[in-house]
């Protein structure tokens, strides 16, 4: 019996492929963490006043808070001071005019994660701001896209060149001293990705950041900040990898997404942080994530779709404020773990507005002797007439040594609202491989087919090129049963 | 004297009444293990994961009368119709006077003389001490003042239900009382127990903390039905249920909530053995500022165990209705076969509901679903039965009380059931408009 | 005629009991075999054996098919070389498209016999073609393997499959059981026109009442994992009448 399972578990398991370091000549780098921490980072980046303040209130109210313990994952305290809150490649150190500045190896280690950045190779059709460590090394499109009028740059970029908008938004979706990480992020964030799209304005092409950390010992604190105003739409994607250490690496972002009325944005996620090792759990990725997105205008949408396949630890909760009539909030997601991964996410469906409307399906899939667990909020506050939720959650179990669990809150305050929530529980059976190997189908091929037929409600409703990518990620391959 | 004034005099003060009469050993060991493990603990607050919803600050802050004798009905009394076999409990008292003599067959009597008559029992009496979460358990486990005991030895059938009955009178003020159920059915056994509990009914804020354990032995099957069923909204009833299922075991639990200011019923399954089975159901009937709580947990701890969680809300006026139950199944639990489901529909604007049904799993080959649904009268199904000539208000009427109904089905005891039925009626009678 | 499939000494147990206590048995290209015996003689077991079912573990013997000594054999090498088992309880796969699984399956054959894949417009051609002549509703394509459907309807699919892979050798577990007679009868037929001199069939079942749709060339007798007696189809009539305590099984 024990056989058979480790080898259903092998077909999961494969090997971590962007687990390389990229060698560099280090920079600027900051440990531990203080005021002087926080002063250093905003002088470092020349931020303007309301920077600093806002980032000094957050590292106060911070040092008054406690780390939530109340998520069903265990780990060992974090020693905050050992952390490196600023990294900084000496080869990104200076401003550059073009591309064609970038140290090579930078370029190089993108395009050995499939990113290519240089003018000749760039994804057609794809925008991309790539971050490594605490810096934005380069954002593809950016004329085209300012053409159309939309921004996409660096964050830091956008506190220089568009204070006023950074300043409207900031923590106006998750408030800086929102939760624990929350509140760290906002004090000592270095970088990470901004978007504006003004109205009446479809984005003419995907955007997409992807996140790189490579420095041992450094935390990742991006920011991301998306506002689209009236009419417009924009598709954003994220993804990340980091190279495999021994130690793990805390990844503390906050992503605030405003939607204005009838204003629509889609977000996705294909997270593939280093998962620590298999057997023995050392080292991977500690992700806190605070991800919240605001329907604030009538009519807008906000849709989250994550595929979560890395990670030691995963704890984030994309969620959607429906505050504009008739708005609508989405999340689709996959969550795979395997070995001695953990993770608790979910979304929080706050319904506030009249006939607001949200959806959630989450997929959680748990190998080896890892830990799944949904958590998810959906609530009807008492204006909110006419609110309609409905919420699927199913877990896939492969192998008897496995956890997923299940953990709703439904918390309604209107008679008129409807809120639905259904979850079940299925597995990955040795007789279900063998009637496929019956029919001359490999193992591999079979459980690919059935972990892709389980996923696909999440899949379609990611960008087509990244829908591919994503179950390439979970080890997989489409062969006909996607689509 | 507060409850919250000090964890530890209120210990004292409810633990003296009943010191000088305790001779058995065992006991008081457990019951300062108790106090002991109430002292490291205290009170539950907002950051108790399944206090979430609900924190009895006001509760606490309350004082309460230490319980004297008292006697308000008479053995003929039309309550006691059809209930042959019978303990009643007077605001947490034991009364001889209107209890009944035993059926016989089985060892139905008052805690105390049962514990004295089968020191056997200091394995089953607060026997998941240790492990116990809940202060209020806690606390009647250090302080009950009198209790039933339900013991059918071996292959024993209950020829008929046996009943229990708490009355709270508070007639000098509102009173705190304790009382403690332990049930034994011995391989085979069968039973079926009618548990009432009734409320002050003069507005006063008394406080019913009762503890309910419950032992199913290998093939035994338990039937219960707990009706707290009250017309005003005033006083606290938490019933803290513990059954342990061997294998086979059978238990099919209903709960009818109506009335109160809180209930909170918290019921804790655990399936030991194989193809151990247990069905928890229940209906609330809220209105007003009437509150109920339901914290329920099935753990199968053995394979092929099967268990079903159904509680419905009805729900007006500002009432509020929490459903948090927790279907866990534990490593090796497998062909486990768990289903929990919750329904709830709002009459007002004003009622809300929490509803959280949770899923742990450490298994892989397993069933286990969970489902929860919210809302109001469908309107097609509304517009139907007024095209069939129904006015507005009887139509709504039908389909609330038809929402009732499947949990009201589920009561075994056809006189209790109907009983029952004819109450929830005239309450839903009086929460549907027009 | 050549030996298509050849069993020799065969001993295979289950969970640590003996249920294959030395078999012998041969089938040539053309041939249809009846397995019969009472509950828990092994047939089943035989099935699993020759298809490489992961649960049984054999002990002593061998089995050649086609030359190849199948007991080195991955199941799905097994597959590609020809054999095929119609499953008593085919497994459901939720989430997995029917018509995507045949295509996978049929693939994974061209794929190795060195074809280029069939691509879905051309594999929805032969579908059609397959599913008609097994009399399969184009419904059935749109569903997931097995779920949900009921007893008849999974050992439809099952002879579908059948007809789209055309194995060398079938082996029918039990593919009566659980269905009524105008079921099996459907069943049957689909069974027969797939047909061939070239190709042959295994059919494991408890009752004679299948063998008068599906006619053996030979019928088995297997009782205490042992082949009691082999003949022709009056065997089968024979132990219809009298049962299998005749035999002295």
């Amino acid at each position: 019996m024990t056989d058979k399972n480790i080898r259903i578990e092998d077909l999961v398991n494969r090997d971590y492929q962007y687990g390389f370091k990229t060698e560099l000549e280090p920079g600027t780098t900051v440990q531990g963490l203080s005021e002087d921490t926080i002063r250093f980072i905003s002088a470092h980046k020349k931020e303007p006043k309301f920077m600093l303040d806002f980032r000094l209130k957050a590292y106060r109210q911070w040092l008054k808070m406690k780390e939530p313990r109340w998520a069903h994952l265990q780990y060992a305290p974090i020693d905050y001071q050992n952390i490196i809150y600023y990294a900084e490649p000496k080869a990104a150190a200076k401003k550059l005019k073009s591309l064609d500045e970038v140290d090579p190896e930078l370029l190089r280690t993108f395009e050995k994660l499939g990113i290519p950045l240089t003018e000749q190779k760039k994804l057609a059709g794809v925008a991309v701001d790539a971050i490594f460590d605490s810096v934005s090394v380069a954002t593809t499109f950016k004329e085209k896209l300012r053409e159309a009028g939309v921004i996409f740059c660096s964050f830091s970029e956008a506190v220089q060149e568009h204070p006023e908008i950074v300043e409207k938004y900031l923590s106006s979706v998750v408030p800086a001293t929102d939760n624990f990480f929350a509140a760290l992020n906002s004090a000592v964030f270095t970088d990470g990705s901004f978007v504006y799209v003004p109205r009446d304005t479809r984005c003419p092409m995907e955007l997409s950041s992807y996140f790189r950390i490579n420095t041992e010992n450094s935390g990742q604190f991006e920011r991301t900040l998306i506002v689209v105003e009236e009419n417009s739409h924009v598709s954003y994607l994220e993804g990340c990898t980091a190279p495999k250490f021994d130690t793990h690496q805390l990844h503390a972002a906050v992503v605030e997404l405003v939607a204005l009325d009838h204003a629509e944005i889609k977000y996705s996620t294909v997270q593939n942080w280093y998962a620590g090792d298999p057997a023995t759990g050392k080292g991977g990725i500690y992700n806190f994530v605070t991800k919240r997105g605001k329907c604030a205008g009538r009519r807008s949408k906000i849709s989250w779709t994550q595929v979560e396949t890395g990670s030691a630890i995963t704890w984030k909760y994309p969620s959607c404020i429906l505050s504009g009539d008739d708005s609508v909030g989405e999340f689709y997601s996959v969550a795979l773990t395997t070995g001695k991964q953990q993770a608790d996410t979910g979304t929080k469906m706050i319904h506030i507005g009249k006939n607001t409307r949200s959806t959630i399906v989450s997929k959680g899939i748990s190998a080896g002797q890892a830990s799944n667990n949904y958590r998810g909020l959906v609530q009807v506050s008492k204006g909110a007439e006419g609110a309609r939720n409905f919420t699927q959650c199913d877990s896939l179990l492969i192998g008897p040594n496995c956890g997923a669990h299940t953990f709703p809150y439904i918390d309604l305050q209107n008679a008129s609202s409807q809120v639905e929530h259904e979850a079940t529980t299925s597995r990955v059976s040795e007789d279900q491989l063998f009637y496929f190997q019956q029919r001359g189908i490999s193992k591999e091929d079979a459980m690919s087919s059935i972990i892709n037929g389980f996923c696909k409600q999440v899949f379609r409703e990611l960008p087509g090129e990244f829908a591919v990518e994503a179950t390439q990620l979970l080890g997989l391959k489409l062969e006909g049963t996607v689509g | 004297m507060t409850v919250s004034e000090s964890k530890s005099s209120y210990a004292q003060q409810v633990r003296l009444s009943k010191a000088q009469e305790v001779r058995l050993g065992w006991v008081e060991a457990l019951r300062a293990r108790a106090l002991k493990a109430f002292d490291e603990k205290g009170f539950p607050d907002k950051s108790w994961e399944s206090w979430r919803y609900f924190t009895p600050s006001k509760l606490l802050s309350s004082a309460f009368e230490k319980p004297v004798p008292a006697e308000l009905l008479s053995k003929e009394d039309p309550i006691f119709a059809g209930a042959r076999c019978r303990i009643v409990f007077v605001d947490g008292l034991f009364s001889p006077k209107l209890s009944s003599q035993a059926p016989g067959n089985v060892d139905f009597s008052e805690l105390w003389s049962g514990l004295f008559n089968h020191p056997e029992l200091e394995t089953r009496l607060g026997r998941d001490l240790d492990k116990e979460d809940n202060p209020f358990s806690l606390i009647n486990t250090f302080a009950f003042e009198d209790g039933a005991l339900i013991m059918l030895p071996s292959g024993r059938q209950a020829l008929e239900p046996l009943h229990l009955f708490f009355f709270t009178t508070g007639t000098r003020g509102p009173v705190a009382s304790v009382p403690r159920i332990l049930l034994v059915a011995e391989e085979g056994a069968e039973v079926a127990v009618v548990a009432r509990f009734y409320g002050g009914n003069h507005g006063q804020n008394s406080f019913e903390n009762a503890v309910a354990e419950i032992y199913a032995d290998a093939g035994a099957r338990v039937r219960w039905t707990n009706l707290q069923i009250q017309e005003n909204e005033s006083g606290s009833l938490f019933l803290q249920t513990r059954a342990y299922l061997k294998e086979k075991a059978e238990l099919d639990m209903v709960t009818v909530t109506r009335g109160r200011e809180i209930t909170r019923n918290e019921i804790r399954a655990e399936l030991e053995g194989p193809g151990a089975q247990c069905r928890i159901s229940g209906l609330s009937v809220l209105s007003g500022r009437s509150q109920a709580h339901q914290a329920l947990s099935v753990l199968h701890r053995s394979p092929g165990a099967v268990s079903r969680q159904i509680y419905k809300n009805l729900l007006d006026g500002q009432s509020r209705a929490e459903f948090n139950s927790l279907a866990e199944v534990c490593p090796g639990a497998q062909k486990s076969d768990s289903h929990q489901l919750n329904k709830n529909l709002l009459l007002s604007d004003d009622a809300r509901v929490y509803s959280r049904p949770k899923l742990k799993i450490y298994a892989d080959d397993v069933q286990a679903a969970h489902g929860s649904a919210t809302g109001q009268a469908d309107p097609g199904e509304l517009f139907y039965l007024r095209s069939r000539g129904l006015d507005l208000r009887t139509a709504r009427f039908v389909l609330a009380y038809g929402f009732a109904e499947e949990i009201l089905s589920l009561i075994p005891e056809k006189e209790v059931r109907a009983e029952i039925e004819a109450s929830v009626k005239n309450a839903v009678h009086a929460m549907v408009r027009g | 005629m050549n030996r298509m499939l050849e069993i020799r000494g065969l001993k295979a147990r289950i969970a640590g009991n003996d249920i294959l206590k030395g078999v012998d048995l041969t089938i040539r290209a053309g041939e249809t075999h009846a397995l019969m015996g009472p509950n828990g003689s092994g047939k089943s077991t035989l099935a699993k054996v020759i298809s490489g079912d992961p649960s049984v573990e054999i002990t002593a013997g061998e089995v050649n098919f086609e030359g190849h000594n199948l007991l080195e054999m991955e199941p799905e090498a097994r597959a590609l070389a020809g054999i095929f088992l119609a499953f008593q309880y085919p497994v459901e796969i939720p989430g997995v498209n029917n018509a995507a699984f045949l295509r996978m399956a049929y693939n994974a054959q061209r794929k190795a016999r060195g074809q280029e894949p069939a691509d879905p417009m051309e594999f929805d051609e032969i579908l059609k073609l397959k599913r008609e002549a097994v009399e399969v509703s184009a419904e059935f394509l749109d569903r997931a393997v097995n779920h949900g459907f009921s007893g008849g309807e999974k050992k439809r699919n099952e002879v579908l499959q059948m007809a789209v892979l055309e194995p060398k050798l079938a082996l029918l577990d039990e593919t009566d059981s659980g269905l009524d007679v105008d079921a099996l009868r459907s069943v049957a037929r689909g069974v027969n026109r797939l047909k061939t001199p070239s190709n042959a069939r295994l059919v494991v079942t408890h009752y004679q009442r299948l063998l008068d749709y599906i006619v053996p060339d030979f019928v088995h007798i297997l009782a205490d994992g042992r082949v009691l007696r082999s003949g022709d189809k009056t065997l089968a009539l024979e132990v219809e009448k009298r049962g299998y305590d005749w035999l002295g099984a």
